[in-house]
């Protein structure tokens, strides 16, 4: 069976300190999957070290991407092959709007010049999806965001740049309610529009009303602990890790 | 209100006393060839050493005072005694030997009690020669070697010293480098052989007892591969109403994977003009530690400078200056980065008052070669009054992209709401005060063993005392 | 002559406490083109600073001061009435033409409660070698506002000599923003009296130096009002051989009670090739003053990189990216389309 992302006995440690110790995970075309586990049980880091992050070394095991081996790429590499992770904490970047970073980004990534006309119709419909006043485009990147406006920029470049898999890390966390409907409404686009697989990392469960959830998993101690269906998150909000925890 | 009164002077009565030095032996005043000579004879110089003398004095000659830093105008050479020697002959081994005036002075001071409690081995200088060296036998046993430079010359060491005297600190360096290397009398050699690690501190004590006099010791520290120590010097003075002159040289290497830590606290008398030298040159993954304390001195320069020669190697320097009433401390650091993932910390802090000037000087080079070095400078100056003053003048200087440098500077003041909060808690103004200067000199006390945190807390307390009633 | 020398001497081994450079003045000014608003009055004669009765300071220093000021060449002066508020820039375009040594001194002085924008476009028409100097006097009287906006298109053939002094009167404003897009040897001076209280002075540079352009830079805001503000941020960045130092000199004189001076700076290193010097003082003879300074100097920080490679965009691209970041976020400051837009083509065709 080919998966889109096939990750294998993954290990990665960070100043010499262990966090995962032999992750696998099979994620398929399409496919819905959350990653649910206590704090610091490397669910963050593991979004970092599918993406390239530098600061982590993998020390064992491998990461496949559409049949490619992506461990230990460059970062931008994996990006092009259609990885796309949000930041817990986007850079500001003054100097450089947050319109004309998608538009790099875009043409980047496709390797192809777009026309302007034809960028500003997408990013004006893309803006509206996520009842953004088109005035952000023109703000410089993150710079004065607040918390929300950060992760709502975060999933405006998703949508735009519509990637194979998108990793959203607790991009519901520190959302009040509103800001948590539109985070949500933007990942059912990218469902609709682009088809694209998902893997939530969260404790919490508000983004994933709306959205059928295929696989859950529970990451304990940098390992995968348990697999499951949908259920696994209801069960999780009823009793806890305390099941998993090893005392 | 808040009243504040000015003490003419501060009560520094630990430090200021003094003995009569008629029995001791002195050159004439100023310098000379034939002071130099006489010096040099006095020391029973080898021939290259009498040579480096006079070349160092031609460089003196030549060279010009500094046209930056606080004036040294009322600094006259032809009035300092460059040699005095203490009424007894040849360095003791054994306390009970030591003169005893000057046997007072070292009890009153709290040597060598210090060295029966917490120390590896202990140096102590009275004007211009060593009086007393000593060291434990553990240390001893594993071939740590520590006594005074002239001693050491006549050992197997004199090559090493003879290869390596004032070459990290060459006499061209800067005028008073060149007065240092022509009159230099006194001081240590320290020898730590490689793998060793000396578990207590060496301590050596420089007491400047003479009137109008220099002291000029020279200390060479040579760590080699693998090993460690903790070097302190402790100095003070009894106050005069001339000047008096303090040029020491320090030089240090620091081998491969070695560290060396150097604190300094230095309580000089406030008519002294302290123009001292120090420079450490660091190897593959070495570590040179600065820790200093500076209180005393009327006029001080002092830059102690780490040379990072090999790859991953660092340094820290961490300092505390307090500048009260008729004193101009300028001090700081040069750091120069020479090699691949070197890595530099810079946290000083001053403390102005009662007129006192602090200056903050430093450099940072980051030169061509050193690709993924880091440097990080803090400094933070208070103002505890409105006479006083706190220059900051650093410098950085980058040829190297792939680099990261960082820089902060910040000058302020104690807040009201502060002192009003802790009076409000029933401190009196004075100790409000006291205890918020030695809150923010703790990057200097928490690197220091217990004793001596202790004694800087002490010296910080009398000097806030001085000008608050 | 001797020039941006900094309040207070360091080591001459740095070679930071001044520079060297040959000066001679041209026989007669450049002429330049401008747009005029209506409220502003164009006088031309000799001196303010010359137009007003004080004696104003200048970045570059006293020998440059002296030699203009000995000279017996026309002073273009500006004035803005007293509680006018002139809604439109004035505009000034300096050309350099065929000329070897070039010249203009000017002056402006906004009177009470008046507010003035000055734009101030720098060029040329052919890349032969010369010598630019300008000196530009400043004074801001009681509640008034001036910004001036420098934009400086000179290619590597050209030394430039650009020299301010400011002078501010109490709850006075002065705004500079200076693009710095080329020249051969470029020395900026500002010197800003701040003497009247809650006077305030803001100074934005952005830099892009390459091939073996040199950039020197001496800034001083001295501080003798009480409440007075002061701010200079400075970002740019440094390729090829280019060498660039920054001084900048908080200096708190004794009665500024309750002032507040801030330098930032923001170097972004490109090559093993370049100079980046960084000198930035803080004098402080006052004890009730806050003065701080940060700098961040050398490659591109990691997490930005790494969030721009998470988007596609390799780290060539992203230095492209904060090349033209660090002058726009500057330039972006500009209340001018026109000026903005000249700006962005001129780097299209530079970068």
């Amino acid at each position: 069976m080919s998966e889109l992302l096939s990750v294998k006995g993954l290990k990665a440690e960070i100043e010499e300190k262990e966090i995962l110790r032999g992750v696998d995970l099979e994620v398929g075309d399409g496919e819905v999957h959350v990653i649910m586990g206590p704090n610091g049980a490397g669910k963050s880091t593991l979004g970092s070290v599918i993406i390239g992050d530098p600061r982590f070394e993998v020390t064992g095991g491998s990461i496949l991407f559409d049949g490619d081996d992506i461990t230990g790429e460059d970062t931008d590499k994996i990006a092009k092959k259609g990885i796309f992770l949000t930041f817990q904490n986007p850079i500001e970047v003054p100097g450089i709007t947050l319109g004309n970073f998608i538009k790099t980004s875009l043409e980047m990534i496709t390797g192809e010049r777009m026309k302007p006309s034809e960028f500003k119709k997408r990013l004006k419909e893309t803006l509206e999806v996520l009842q953004m006043d088109p005035e952000y485009a023109e703000r410089d990147l993150n710079v004065g965001f607040s918390g929300g406006e950060k992760k709502k920029a975060e999933i405006l470049q998703l949508l735009m740049l519509r990637p194979k898999l998108a990793i959203l890390d607790e991009t519901d966390s520190g959302l009040d309610v509103d800001a948590v409907h539109i985070v949500s409404k933007g990942v059912e686009a990218y469902k609709k529009q682009v088809g694209g697989a998902l893997i939530i990392i969260t404790h919490s469960m508000r983004i994933l009303e709306a959205l059928k959830v295929d696989k859950t998993h529970i990451l304990v101690d940098g390992k995968i602990v348990d697999n499951g269906d949908a259920s696994l998150i209801d069960k999780i909000n009823n009793e806890g890790f305390e099941a998993y925890i090893k005392e | 209100m808040k009243e504040k009164t000015q003490v003419n002077d501060i009560d520094r009565s630990f430090y200021d006393f003094r003995n009569e030095d008629a029995d001791a032996f002195k050159v004439d005043a100023g310098l000379t060839k034939d002071i130099v000579l006489e010096i040099s004879k006095e020391k029973n110089d080898p021939d290259w050493m009498r040579e480096l003398r006079l070349k160092c004095l031609d460089i003196y000659n030549s060279m010009e005072v500094p046209d930056w830093g606080p004036s040294l105008d009322a600094l006259d050479i032809d009035n300092i005694f460059t040699y005095v020697r203490p009424n007894m002959r040849g360095m003791q081994n054994d306390w009970e030997n030591v003169p005893k005036d000057i046997k007072e002075t070292f009890d009153r001071l709290g040597i060598p009690q210090a060295e029966r409690k917490s120390l590896a081995g202990v140096g102590a200088q009275y004007d211009s020669e060593i009086v007393y060296h000593s060291i434990r036998d553990e240390a001893a046993s594993k071939g740590v070697i520590y006594t005074d430079i002239e001693s050491a010359l006549k050992t197997e060491y004199a090559d090493m010293i003879k290869e390596r005297f004032m070459k990290v600190l060459p006499p061209t360096e800067h005028k008073f480098a060149a007065l240092h290397g022509a009159v230099w009398s006194g001081g240590s050699f320290v020898y730590v052989p490689k793998g060793v690690k000396v578990d207590f501190p060496l301590q050596s004590y420089f007491r400047l007892n003479a009137k109008g006099a220099g002291q000029f010791e020279h200390t060479m520290i040579i760590v080699e591969e693998g090993a460690s120590v903790h070097f302190i010097e402790g100095c003070s003075a009894p106050k005069y109403n001339v000047a008096n002159l303090h040029v020491g040289a320090v030089e240090l290497w620091v081998g491969k994977n070695a560290t060396l830590r150097y604190s300094t606290i230095e309580s000089w008398s406030k008519n002294m003009y302290n123009l001292n030298s120090k420079r450490a040159v660091v190897e593959e993954g070495g570590k040179i530690e600065w820790v200093s304390g500076s209180f005393g001195s009327h006029i001080s320069y002092l830059y102690p400078m780490s040379v990072l020669n090999g790859k991953g190697a660092r340094a820290e320097f961490t300092s505390v200056t307090f500048a009260g009433e008729g004193q101009n401390l300028d001090t700081g650091t040069k750091i120069v980065h020479n090699a691949e993932d070197t890595f530099s910390y810079v946290n000083t802090r001053s403390i102005s008052k009662s007129g006192g000037i602090n200056t903050f000087r430093s450099s940072v080079v980051i030169g061509p070669d050193a690709h993924g070095s880091k440097s990080s400078t803090s400094c933070e100056s208070l103002m505890v009054d409105s006479i006083s003053r706190s220059d900051t003048i650093p410098a950085m200087d980058v040829r190297c992209a792939d680099a990261d440098v960082g820089h902060e500077a910040k000058i302020g003041r104690i807040s009201d709401e502060t002192i009003f909060y802790l009076m409000s808690r029933g401190l009196s103004e004075t100790e409000a005060r006291a205890l918020i200067v030695r809150g923010f000199a703790d990057n200097v006390s928490k690197e220091l063993p217990l004793e001596y945190a202790v004694e800087m807390n002490n010296l910080i307390t009398i000097e806030m005392k001085g000008s608050i009633g | 002559m001797r020039i941006n020398n900094i309040p207070v001497r360091t080591w001459n081994r740095l070679k930071v406490n001044d520079v060297e450079v040959e000066v001679s003045l041209p026989k007669s000014l450049l002429e330049y083109t401008e747009v005029v608003p209506k409220e502003v009055d164009s006088i031309v004669g000799k001196g303010i600073g010359h137009l007003a009765d004080i004696s104003i300071r200048t970045g570059l220093g006293k020998e440059f001061d002296d030699l203009i000021s000995d000279s017996n060449h026309k002073v273009s002066g500006y004035v803005i009435s007293e509680n006018t508020d002139v809604k439109k820039p004035l505009y000034q375009t300096f050309e350099i033409g065929d000329e070897k040594k070039a010249l203009n001194i000017l002056d402006y002085t906004v009177e009470e409660n008046g507010n003035l924008t000055v734009i101030q476009t720098i060029k040329e028409k052919n890349d032969m070698p010369a010598t630019y100097l300008m000196q530009n006097k400043l004074r801001v009287a009681k509640n008034a506002t001036l910004t001036i906006v420098q934009v400086q298109m000179l290619s590597d053939k050209k030394t430039f000599l650009n020299d301010f002094g400011a002078h501010l009167c109490e709850g006075g404003s002065l705004n500079l923003i200076q693009i710095v897009l080329g020249g051969k040897e470029s020395y900026y001076g500002l010197f800003t009296e701040l003497e009247g209280p809650e006077s305030k002075v803001e100074a934005s540079v952005a830099y892009t130096m390459s091939g073996s352009s040199k950039l020197d830079m001496n800034y001083v805001a001295n501080h003798h009002g009480k409440n007075t503000e002061s701010n200079f941020n400075v970002s740019g960045v440094l390729k090829d051989r280019a060498y660039k130092l920054f001084k900048g000199t908080l200096d708190f004189h004794k009665g500024c009670s309750g002032a507040n001076g801030a330098e930032l700076e923001n170097v972004l290193l490109i090559d093993d090739t370049i100079t980046n010097k960084t000198v930035p003082l803080i004098l402080c003879d006052e004890e009730d003053v806050s003065g701080a300074h940060g700098a961040t100097i050398g490659k591109l920080r990691e997490d930005l990189l790494l969030y721009m490679k998470s988007r596609g965009i390799d780290e060539k691209e992203a230095y492209r990216i904060m090349e033209r970041a660090q002058i726009d976020a500057v330039a972006n400051k500009i209340d001018d389309k026109k000026t903005r837009e000249e700006i962005t083509d001129y780097l299209d065709k530079i970068l």
